[in-house]
């Protein structure tokens, strides 16, 4: 510092000097405008910084920029089918961008095709989906007739009354779909899948959507290959998943022992469910919304986890389903517990280098159960829809078992139906094939869903805030816990949930 | 006023956009915080008061005040250096240098949080190069102990640049004259930086810290793109609180209420800097 200091009556003579040759001496300003002019590179420059910049904005707005499709097929429907006049021949549906998305795509030109009913299919970023739904209801907008939304939010819905139940369009449960997939649009919600909100506990169960997009479950995966040459065999328990973790560690290749969605908030808290059931809690609360995951099944529970994530990339801590599945397609990891939903076509895709190497399946159990976490996007009808019958006749098709094909077949994901499921013809095509009889089995097990609550929202942030806290070493899983319990038990009582 | 017709275009129309732009969200923030969730059930002044309750709201004020007195004192004093060093070194092509230093200005806050995200990232960023040549890696972001640091330095990196402008323009300012006569006096070099240099600028210094310290209390983009708050809360400021509170949690009251808090801690800071630093005077 010293240097530079010295170095400045000799900088600001040298500039006088400057401006003098400069003729600049007139001015009261003695720095010549000369000097601060912008050079021809340094326009160039900043244009192209500013390209680079409105470039990235652009990319921004683009990706979360509202997508209206098909729309091949909304002009195909209004050209070439018989034109539709009367707003009963017309519905909207609201839903998501992204490749689960698209999967409604090939239903909904089937139904076109068949009915002659159009149908606008717009499509948001995950994040405003939940935002725009509750904008919509909260104004009582028509625009909507079928609204999605990810089923932690959609308790909200049907505690509102912002979805008609089915039973008014003569809904009767069908053996054939996955017991999962219905419960998860019952409200109040059946007794296994947890607790029911205060006020909610003296309805009768009504039917007001339906789990389709997605998930359909936490699934624990590994490479059978690697299991080969380890000479180990399949995990029953988390125990051996730890001890196959720690055998398979290389972190000089890198080889990772294991992978999962570790950041923080709903990343962590979904994909480490299953340990914690598994490890005997019902819920993380018991039936009166007390929170019991400090206790000891949840301590050894989080105890379990991170003994197995200690052999995860560094960096685990703000893994999402992204890093997750790049991991997995770089063939760099032996085990973890993906959502297929998310990952399971690029892992299995010829680009993967784990591609027809992973066996995915329930994942192991713990000394208190065997089961999953189910979580996925759930359809519905808008209360305020004006054709809430013609809504239910897509739904309707949609859920048959012809829609079920088309959906699976052409929209390239699995069937919402177990007889679709256990056909060859379906279960042989890629993007089924990985998941059969895995998720099968899955459904099988009586999969809990994220506690159904309207609170969850916010208590998610809680929990899967000090999981990860836990995860990054920050604090000891018994303290991660009990700070979680106490921050939880305060958002329950701001809510009436507890005294 | 003589000129009574300007009264519309130049008095009333400001006016209107002013109140449209500004006052009304103001006014609707502070309506909202006063109802559960989405305007659901008017509670009155119960999310204020759970609030102060909330050990959350108190350990994200203490994080914003810690990520601003980090940024904005190595703004200032990083942006002070830059500029008394491309001013005092015979350094050739000084304004390409000015450019390249204006460069992260450029960027989009947010666009800069995920840029810096996958350069911090340890597997997938540079950093995972350590790793080949058998050093440890490190995660700047997901260590509790750096990552408030780290979110920090990304910060710094976009806003030093509007320090060193600010300042570099003030140093050019200074009369030559006046460095001549005091060295004909025999004043030392480090006495005409501290006096003539130092109060030239003192005036910009106050400013900036002004502008970065608001602006940074309220600084939200940058670590949204990069931690999202985490890992657990450790870079969670009152923003990024206020946000999973009411986009994530969707309760829009009682992030409205948290909002409104800052606002007055702004309002507070703001007021109180302009009056101690002299930027105004009573």
């Amino acid at each position: 510092m010293p240097s530079l200091i010295s170095k400045l009556p000799c900088f600001l003579v040298r500039w006088k000097m400057s401006n003098i040759s400069n003729d600049d001496s007139k001015s009261d300003n003695p720095i010549p405008f000369s000097r601060t002019r912008m050079t021809r590179r340094q326009a160039i420059t900043a244009v192209a910084g500013g390209a680079i910049a409105l470039a990235a904005v652009g990319a921004g707005l683009y990706y979360s920029a509202p997508t209206t499709t098909p729309s091949e097929t909304t002009t195909m429907a209004s050209s070439t089918l018989p034109s539709v006049s009367s707003a009963a021949g017309k519905i909207s549906i609201l839903g998501f961008n992204g490749a689960l998305g698209d999967a409604l795509v090939p239903v909904i030109n089937a139904f076109q095709a068949n009915t002659g009913i159009t149908v606008e299919y717009t499509r948001i970023g995950y994040d405003e989906l939940a935002e725009k739904g509750a904008s919509l209801m909260t104004t009582q907008d028509t625009s909507f007739d079928i609204i999605c939304q990810d089923d932690p939010f959609t308790p909200k819905f049907y505690e509102a009354g912002w979805y008609e139940p089915w039973e008014t369009f003569g809904w009767q449960r069908d053996s054939d779909i996955f017991d999962g997939l219905i419960d998860l649009g019952t409200w109040p919600t059946p007794e296994y899948m947890g607790p029911v909100p205060p006020g909610a506990r003296d309805k009768s169960p009504k039917q007001y959507a339906v789990g389709w997009g997605g998930g359909p479950c936490v699934n624990y995966v590994y490479r059978t290959d690697k299991l080969q040459e380890l000479n180990l065999g399949e995990p029953k328990t988390w125990d051996d998943v730890e001890e196959i973790a720690k055998a398979a560690n290389d972190q000089a290749k890198p080889f990772y022992g294991w992978v999962n969605r570790g950041a923080k908030g709903d990343p962590i808290a979904f994909d480490t469910f299953p340990i914690f059931f598994d490890y005997g809690l019902p819920s993380i609360f018991d039936d009166n919304w007390h929170v019991i995951v400090d206790g000891p099944e949840g301590v050894s529970a989080l105890e379990k986890y991170l003994a197995i994530a200690k052999y995860g990339p560094p960096g685990l801590a703000n893994y999402g389903a992204t890093e997750q599945g790049l991991e997995l397609v770089q063939g760099r990891v032996m085990q973890g517990l993906p959502v297929p939903g998310d990952v399971v076509k690029d892992v299995e895709g010829s680009q993967s280098l784990s591609a027809g190497k992973l066996k995915w399946m329930l994942p192991p159990a713990g000394p208190g159960a065997h089961t999953t976490i189910i979580g996925l996007f759930c359809m519905g009808i808008s209360t305020y829809s004006l054709n809430k019958q013609t809504a239910w006749k897509f739904i309707d098709y949609f859920l048959s078992k012809e829609g079920q094909q088309v959906y699976t077949t052409q929209g390239q994901t699995w069937p919402l139906r177990r007889s679709l499921f256990s056909d060859p013809a379906i279960n042989s095509q890629p993007w089924v094939k990985p998941l059969y009889p895995g998720s099968v089995e899955m459904f099988d097990a009586h999969p809990k869903p994220y506690p159904r609550t309207t609170l969850w929202l916010s208590l998610v942030n809680i929990y899967g805030g000090y999981l990860n806290l836990a995860l990054t070493g920050g604090i000891s899983p018994q303290d991660a816990l009990s700070k979680a319990k106490v921050e939880l038990e305060q958002e329950l009582k701001r809510a009436g949930y507890i005294p | 006023m003589k000129d009574k017709h300007l009264i519309v275009p130049f008095v009333l129309l400001p006016t209107l956009f002013l109140i449209v732009i500004s006052v009304y969200p103001l006014v609707y923030s502070v309506v909202l915080s006063f109802f559960r969730g989405l305007l659901e059930r008017f509670i009155g002044f119960r999310n204020y008061s759970d609030i102060l309750a909330d050990s959350r709201f108190y350990a994200a004020l203490w994080v914003t005040l810690e990520f601003t007195a980090i940024t904005v004192g190595s703004e200032i004093l990083i942006g002070l250096l830059l500029a008394c060093s491309l001013a005092l070194f015979s350094i050739k092509k000084p304004s390409w240098w000015q450019t390249v230093y204006i460069v992260p200005l450029a960027i989009p806050p947010v666009v800069s949080g995920v840029i810096w995200k996958i350069l911090y990232h340890p597997s997938f960023g540079p950093l995972s190069l350590l790793g080949l040549i058998g050093l440890p890696v490190p995660d700047p972001l997901g260590q509790p102990n750096l990552a408030i640091f780290s979110v920090s330095l990304i910060n710094i990196w976009m806003w030093t640049p509007f320090a060193f402008l600010v300042f570099y323009s003030g140093i050019r300012a200074i009369r030559p004259e006046t460095v001549e006569a005091a060295l004909i006096d025999g004043a030392s070099k480090f006495q005409i930086f501290r006096t003539i240099i130092l109060p030239s600028v003192r005036t910009l210094i106050l400013v900036v810290i002004f502008w970065r310290f608001t602006a940074n209390l309220t600084a939200f983009d940058e670590i949204m793109g990069s931690t999202e708050g985490g890992p657990g809360f450790v870079t969670t400021t009152l923003t990024i609180f206020a946000y999973w509170i009411g986009f994530k949690s969707w309760d829009m009251g009682y992030a409205a209420s948290a909002s409104v808090y800052l606002l007055l801690l702004v309002a507070v800071v703001g007021s109180t800097l302009f009056r101690r630093l002299g930027i105004v005077k009573e």
